[in-house]
């Protein structure tokens, strides 16, 4: 495996870790923006544009992650239930 | 406060908006891509297709309902921009670059609110779909004449 983490290796990797650690997240940071890096919380935001304007202040090769707290499960109208969004 | 309108076919609102870079600075090579504006969507999405060729490197993973059940995908930080058209005739203002020959001198209202959205496969007329995320930040009217307009 390349010694070199990418940017979906990273995000993928923060998610596994952030699903895990979602319940204990949600009893005191729910509706907040977890920056996460190498599978850390390194800070709570009120928003996204928050998190994001820090990461790229902390971490210049852009590896970091942002994850709201929530349970909500997005939807996309129309082609959440007519179509194959296919993952991405 | 800028005022899109268009046409609509009586089943869907379609509108040209401009995907951006949180920082809001304009890409050299930037162009207009086709909305669908839906109500129906929590969320808004692009296209992988189009995250790609704008180079945008995902920041997160969001959970989306899927016709097969609940399904994982990256999402993007980015702003949304309304490209309007000037009034023939009209003077450009101080700075703003002259169109290329033929076209029509744009100008572009960005909405200012960072959007968290997801990526997902397109294949239909459209490379952006508009939630209510960015929906209710203004105001959409949809007009029984065939017009529609968004006000934000």
């Amino acid at each position: 495996m390349s010694a070199v983490r990418t940017k979906q290796e990273e995000v993928d990797r923060n998610f596994e870790f952030f699903q895990r650690e979602l319940p204990n997240l949600l009893r005191e940071h729910a509706g907040k923006f977890a920056l996460i890096r190498t599978c850390e919380i390194t800070g709570f935001y009120d928003t996204a544009q928050d998190a994001y304007t820090a990461g790229s202040q902390l971490y210049a090769d852009g590896l970091f992650s942002i994850q709201r707290i929530t349970q909500e499960i997005g939807d996309l109208g129309f082609y959440s239930h007519a179509m194959h969004l296919g993952a991405a | 406060m800028p005022c899109i309108w268009g046409q609509h076919n009586g089943s869907q609102l379609f509108c040209a908006v401009v995907i951006l870079p949180p920082s809001g600075a304009v890409p050299a090579n930037q162009t207009a891509a086709t909305a669908l504006i839906d109500t129906g969507a929590t969320t808004t999405g692009i296209t992988t297709a189009l995250a790609a060729q704008l180079q945008m490197q995902p920041v997160g993973i969001m959970q989306i309902h899927g016709v097969g059940g609940v399904q994982n995908h990256n999402s993007h930080l980015f702003l949304v921009g309304f490209p309007f058209a000037f009034p023939p005739g009209a003077p450009l203002p101080a700075g703003h670059p002259p169109p290329p020959p033929g076209q029509m001198p744009i100008q572009l209202h960005v909405l200012q609110k960072v959007i968290q959205g997801c990526a997902f496969r397109g294949g239909g007329p459209f490379q952006v779909l508009l939630g209510m995320d960015v929906i209710s930040v203004g105001s959409l009217v949809v007009q029984g004449n065939g017009t529609f307009s968004f006000s934000f």
